[in-house]
């Protein structure tokens, strides 16, 4: 895993309930197993969304929540408490955050303040996802960061903001995604820090074209326990919002059921070219020898008896060679597909953080 | 994990032996018509010995029933030589290029794909060591590589088994042509041997051991060399048995002759360690090339003047006979006969 030489913050002055020197930081790049395994429930791929860029500092809350796993801690500060990737909500959504501030971030932050968000970034990301955002949170983290942007319907094409790339499941079916609806569609755990049922880990289908088929399954009950999600801390209930304070708590990702393995794009792409290297390398040296036999018994001579049995396996060796060279090669798009979402996430943060007009602290 | 990588190991070209055969064939005829030879010349003298001692004065039927004997060990000879000869031509020569082939396919493919499986194995082994990707979903990722690593390994013991279901076949198949030309060479030796033997009173003596050495060597090629009984059928066997052996029929981690997918689910506990190899070279596979008949030159006394003689009683018999009487005295061999 690199280590930034800098932080990266997109906070915008003004912006209640963020502090300057912690809530505006672009988080580390995370990579979920499931985007770099080309077979856990359609990880990696990029289709639907699914397999994208995972979180990202990126502002849609959830994002943030999720790279910046482990700030469970920061769901106990609370508000403020958003660490990383908050900061890009907190671009969009500005005062809209704090808000919560109060107690457990994840309270503040269903408070519908994920609206405020939303219209804070004007994007499609942040759109619209109102209180629904807190429930998300937890989401993001899943492998997102959709966060409220997540939740918007207009950015589950979009990998930009983090949040498309979750790939979270239809909106309709995430709880509180009615922007108008206050509730959030959430209903906090008392014990947020509790960790409650095990959530399965999340699933990515192997296809989703367009992002029509949810990449991630997602309860349909909006109650974080009863949906087998591990009730992530108040924090990462909050992580959600666009800017709640809680959002940048972020769910403890451990905690949902969903593991990751810190890398930067570059390793992803150098390891995914590797892998590349090696597909390429195994279907020239290996694949294409044993794919070119075709022995028949009378090369055999006298020997003929031992043809059959030396066919069979010649058989088998074709297909095994020819399955190897694919795995190979669906690892490596695993690789590269999560290294590209990397990147395109991160241009997009840079962007967004530019035109919401955020300083850097030197 | 650690896994053994088990490689094909190369070995020297293997040639055609048409040709050593082929030379050994014409050293044979080259031996049996020095036989011949000497036979002729010598047999004058009996005939001559044969006609002064029964014909009178206006006979020679002694001396045409003593030469006729002696056509007859002749005949017989070239007659066993061409039935080896054919039998090379038509059942064994057209194999001429199996061995050669399929060591090359061997040498060529398999010693290459193996050799070639080698670094992409350790690489493998070196990606499931690395340590730079940390955190908890780490171990998720590096929980594919054992898969992909034990599928590797076991795919590279295939590999070797393959190699084994070309080399094998090629070493025996080519044994049978070694074996073939040992039998010939040596016997071209032997009856080169009898063509500079001296018989005393035995006419016809050199063919007629030519012919039951050739004899020897005509049953030993069609009854053994060609069926392998006794020589390389029961290694091939072996062999056969091997390569449709459970361990090769039954995949550890390619099972269902599938490669693995890439997921942290799979089992790891069974993975092979590429430790066990599947096949083992049968023993024997090594001296089918050696094998060859213990020729003799029989016990054929040839022709006698007295074979000419017109008494019914003393003929000597059917000609195919003559090896197998044992009244007359023991010949002592000449030191150049018997390779």
């Amino acid at each position: 895993m690199s280590e930034s030489t800098h932080e990266e913050r997109v906070q915008e002055s003004g912006v209640v309930g963020h502090s300057y020197d912690t809530d505006d930081r672009i988080g580390d790049l995370d990579i979920y197993e499931a985007l770099v395994n080309p077979h856990e429930e359609g990880a990696g791929q990029k289709k639907g969304g699914a397999g994208g860029p995972m979180m990202m500092p990126m502002g849609g809350a959830g994002a943030g929540s999720g790279s910046s796993a482990g700030s469970s801690t920061a769901a106990g500060t609370a508000g403020s408490g958003a660490l990383k990737g908050t900061s890009a909500a907190s671009a969009g959504t500005g005062g809209a955050s704090g808000f919560s501030g109060t107690t457990g971030a994840g309270v503040g932050g269903i408070g519908g303040t994920g609206f405020g968000g939303g219209s804070g970034l004007g994007t499609d990301a942040l759109a619209g996802v109102g209180g629904a955002g807190g429930g998300l949170s937890g989401l993001s983290g899943l492998g997102t960061g959709g966060g409220a942007g997540g939740l918007s319907g207009s950015s589950w094409g979009s990998p930009s903001f983090g949040t498309g790339a979750a790939g979270l499941t239809d909106p309709t079916n995430l709880p509180g995604t009615d922007p108008g609806s206050t509730t959030g569609g959430i209903t906090l755990p008392t014990v947020p820090t509790t960790p409650t049922p095990t959530i399965p880990t999340p699933t990515i289908p192997t296809t989703s074209p367009g992002g029509s088929t949810s990449p991630i399954k997602m309860p349909s009950t909006p109650t974080p326990s009863a949906s087998g999600i591990k009730a992530p801390s108040a924090g990462g209930l909050g992580g959600g919002m666009p800017s709640g304070g809680g959002g940048a708590a972020g769910a403890n990702t451990s905690d949902l059921g969903v593991k990751t393995v810190k890398a930067s794009p570059e390793m992803l792409h150098k390891e995914a070219q590797h892998w590349d290297d090696t597909s390429k390398e195994f279907a020239a040296n290996v694949t294409n020898p044993i794919g070119n036999q075709s022995p028949s018994s009378v090369d055999f001579g006298m020997m003929k008896d031992a043809f059959p049995s030396y066919n069979d396996l010649l058989t088998r060796l074709k297909k095994w060679s020819t399955e190897a060279g694919t795995e190979f090669s669906a690892i490596s798009e695993a690789l590269q597909s999560a290294s590209g979402g990397y990147s395109d996430t991160e241009a997009t943060n840079t962007a967004t953080a530019a035109h919401t007009g955020s300083s850097r602290p030197e | 994990m650690t896994t053994t990588t088990q490689t094909p190991v190369s070995s020297p070209a293997m040639q055609s032996l048409d040709p050593d055969a082929v030379k050994a064939i014409t050293a044979i005829k080259a031996a049996c018509k020095a036989c011949e030879d000497a036979d002729n010349e010598q047999g004058k003298k009996g005939a001559q010995k044969a006609d002064d001692t029964y014909d009178g004065a206006c006979q020679d039927d002694a001396k045409k029933k003593f030469l006729a004997q002696g056509q007859a060990i002749i005949d017989d000879m070239w007659a066993k030589f061409n039935s080896l000869q054919d039998g090379y031509q038509t059942s064994l020569r057209p194999h001429e290029n199996v061995g050669p082939r399929l060591h090359q396919t061997y040498t060529d493919i398999w010693v290459v794909v193996g050799q070639k499986i080698t670094p992409i194995t350790t690489d493998i082994q070196t990606r499931a060591r690395q340590d730079h990707w940390t955190g908890a979903g780490a171990d998720d990722y590096m929980k594919q590589l054992p898969v992909q690593l034990s599928a590797l390994s076991e795919f590279s013991q295939y590999v070797s088994v393959a190699g084994a279901g070309v080399e094998t076949p090629a070493q025996l198949q080519q044994g049978v042509f070694l074996s073939f030309v040992t039998m010939a060479s040596g016997a071209a030796q032997q009856i080169q041997g009898y063509a500079g033997t001296e018989t005393g009173d035995h006419y016809f003596q050199r063919c007629a051991w030519a012919a039951s050495t050739l004899g020897q060597c005509v049953d030993w090629f069609t009854n053994s060399l060609m069926t392998g009984s006794g020589t390389w059928r029961p290694v091939l066997d072996a062999h056969i048995q091997q390569m449709t052996s459970s361990a090769v029929k039954n995949a550890t981690v390619l099972t269902g002759d599938t490669w693995p997918k890439a997921t942290k689910a799979t089992d790891t506990s069974k993975l092979s360690t590429g430790t066990d190899p599947k096949y083992t070279t049968p023993s024997g596979v090594g001296t089918v090339g050696s094998a060859a008949p213990i020729t003799d030159r029989g016990t054929s006394e040839g022709v006698s003047v007295d074979d000419a003689a017109p008494q019914t009683t003393l003929a000597p018999g059917p000609i195919t006979d003559y090896g197998t009487t044992s009244t007359v005295p023991t010949y002592q061999s000449p030191s150049t006969g018997n390779a």
